[in-house]
C-alpha cells in the first residue's frame, strides 16, 4: 500500500465500522496476509482516537472533521474493539497521549449502507 | 416524473469528491442507460476519469449549469436536502434539457428519511402504522452516518390501506417495491414468507417517528439484531455493534429473540453460525455477553 492508501484504510478502520468488523473476522479466521502491515494499520487507527493535537497539524478543517469522526465512533465503542483486535494480534500499549499531528487529514469515508 | 426516453439519475454527493461506494452505486446502475450526473464540476470530472465507467453511457452535466444549489446530503448534518430542492432542480433539468427527468435519490439518511415520513404523512387518507426494521430503523435509532436506498416494512405487522399507502409515498418519490430496474430510494413491503422478523408482543414495540396519520413502529433491540443474523456481514455487525452497545441488550435476549424467528428462520443453520460469531463478537465489542 502506498502511504496515501494506509492513511486512507486507517480512517477506515478507526472511523468506519464495516471495514473494523470485516478486518476482525479475516483474523478470526487467519484470512490476513501481511499481519505486520494490519498490525501498523491498527495502531494508526487507535492513535487517531488519542486526544485532538494542540499544535503539528495543517488543516483545521481536518481537525473538526477528526473531532466528529471520533465523536461518532464513541456510538460503536469502536476504541475497546481496536483494543481488543491488537491484544488479539499481540500488540503492545502505544505511548502517545495525542493524535500526531500528520495523522489529520481531511479523508472521507465509505458511505455506511448495503448496495 | 416517468420517461419514456432514456432513464437519468440524480446523483447527490458531498459537491467535493466522490466515496468509492458511490462510484460502485453509480457503476453497477450504467448497464441501464444514459444517466444524468449533477454534482460539482469536479466531482463530473473524477467520475468521467474512472475507466470502468461507460462513457458512451453517459452525459455529464455538472451542477453549476442550474441555479439551484445541490443539496449537501454528506456534507453535515446541518445541511440537510429537502424535497423542495430537488424538485427545484428536476423543474431546471426538465426545462434545460426538454425533457422529463426521472429523479432518483439514492441512499436516504436520517433528515432524508424523515423529510419522506412527513410527506407521506400528509398525502395519506387513512391512518396507518408501518412496522419497519433493518437499516431504516437503524437510521431512526440515530446510528451515526447510516443510510439506507430502502425503508423493510414488515406487512404482516404493519396496519396500512396499500393503496393508500402506495399512493401517498409514490407521490412523495418512495415507491413501494418498485421494479428490479430501479435504482433509487423505495419502500420494501416485505411479505411474510421472506420476514425474517418475529410477531410483535404487544407492548414492546418502540415508536420511532409520529406523525398526524402515518406511525412508524419497530420491534425491541434485540429482535431488530435476531432478524440481522440471517445475512450477518460487516454492515450488519456494525449495525448489532451500534445497537447492542447503546441499548445495552445481553447476548441471552438475543438468543432468545432468534429462538422466536419465524420457522424457517428459527432452525436455519446459518442463524445458528451466526449467533455463535454474535456472542464472540461482543465480547471483542467490549459488550457483556451474560458470560
Amino acid at each position: 500500500m502506498t502511504s496515501r492508501e494506509k492513511l486512507q484504510y486507517s480512517y477506515e478502520l478507526a472511523f468506519y465500522p464495516p471495514r473494523l468488523n470485516e478486518v476482525w473476522y479475516q483474523v478470526k479466521r487467519k484470512g490476513v496476509a501481511d499481519l505486520e502491515e494490519l498490525g501498523e494499520m491498527l495502531d494508526m487507527a487507535l492513535l487517531l482516537h488519542r486526544a485532538l493535537p494542540s499544535q503539528g497539524y495543517a488543516s483545521q478543517r481536518a481537525l473538526n472533521r477528526l473531532a466528529l469522526y471520533q465523536a461518532k465512533a464513541r456510538a460503536f465503542r469502536t476504541v475497546p474493539f481496536l483494543q481488543n483486535i491488537r491484544k488479539a494480534l499481540g500488540r503492545g500499549p502505544l505511548p502517545q497521549t495525542e493524535v500526531p499531528g500528520h495523522l489529520v487529514r481531511d479523508i472521507g469515508l465509505p458511505r455506511l449502507s448495503h448496495g | 416524473m416517468k420517461t419514456g426516453g432514456m432513464p437519468f439519475v440524480l446523483v447527490k454527493t458531498e459537491g467535493r469528491s466522490m466515496h468509492s461506494a458511490d462510484i460502485r452505486i453509480l457503476t453497477s446502475d450504467l448497464c441501464r442507460g444514459a444517466y444524468l450526473i449533477l454534482g460539482s464540476r469536479t466531482m463530473a470530472q473524477e467520475f468521467w476519469s474512472l475507466p470502468i465507467v461507460r462513457r458512451s453511457a453517459l452525459t455529464v452535466i455538472p451542477a453549476g449549469l442550474f441555479t439551484v444549489p445541490l443539496p449537501m446530503t454528506r456534507a453535515t448534518d446541518q445541511c440537510p436536502s429537502p424535497l423542495s430542492e430537488l424538485q427545484n432542480i428536476l423543474v431546471s433539468a426538465n426545462s434545460l434539457l426538454n425533457r422529463t427527468v426521472e429523479l432518483y435519490c439514492c441512499g436516504m439518511n436520517k433528515p432524508e428519511l424523515i423529510a419522506y415520513l412527513e410527506g407521506i404523512d400528509g398525502a395519506l387518507r387513512e391512518p396507518a402504522t408501518l412496522y419497519v426494521y433493518g437499516s431504516a430503523a437503524c437510521i431512526l435509532l440515530d446510528e451515526p452516518d447510516r443510510t439506507s436506498l430502502d425503508v423493510d416494512v414488515a406487512g404482516p405487522y404493519s396496519q396500512a390501506d396499500e393503496a393508500d399507502l402506495s399512493r401517498a409515498a409514490e407521490s412523495v418519490g418512495l415507491p413501494v417495491n418498485p421494479d428490479e430496474e430501479y435504482g433509487g430510494d423505495h419502500i420494501e413491503w416485505v411479505g411474510p414468507l421472506r420476514l425474517c422478523l418475529q410477531s410483535p408482543v404487544a407492548g414492546t414495540e418502540m415508536t420511532l417517528w409520529q406523525g398526524s396519520k402515518l406511525c412508524i413502529q419497530s420491534a425491541p433491540v434485540a429482535d431488530l439484531v435476531a432478524s440481522k443474523l440471517i445475512r450477518y456481514d460487516e454492515i450488519d455487525r456494525s449495525d448489532v455493534q451500534y445497537l447492542v452497545t447503546q441499548a445495552g441488550t445481553t447476548y441471552a435476549e438475543i438468543e432468545a429473540a432468534a429462538e422466536r424467528l419465524p420457522a424457517p428462520f428459527a432452525r436455519d443453520p446459518l442463524v445458528h453460525d451466526n449467533l455463535l460469531n454474535l456472542r464472540t463478537d461482543m465480547s471483542m465489542w467490549g459488550v457483556v455477553t451474560d458470560d
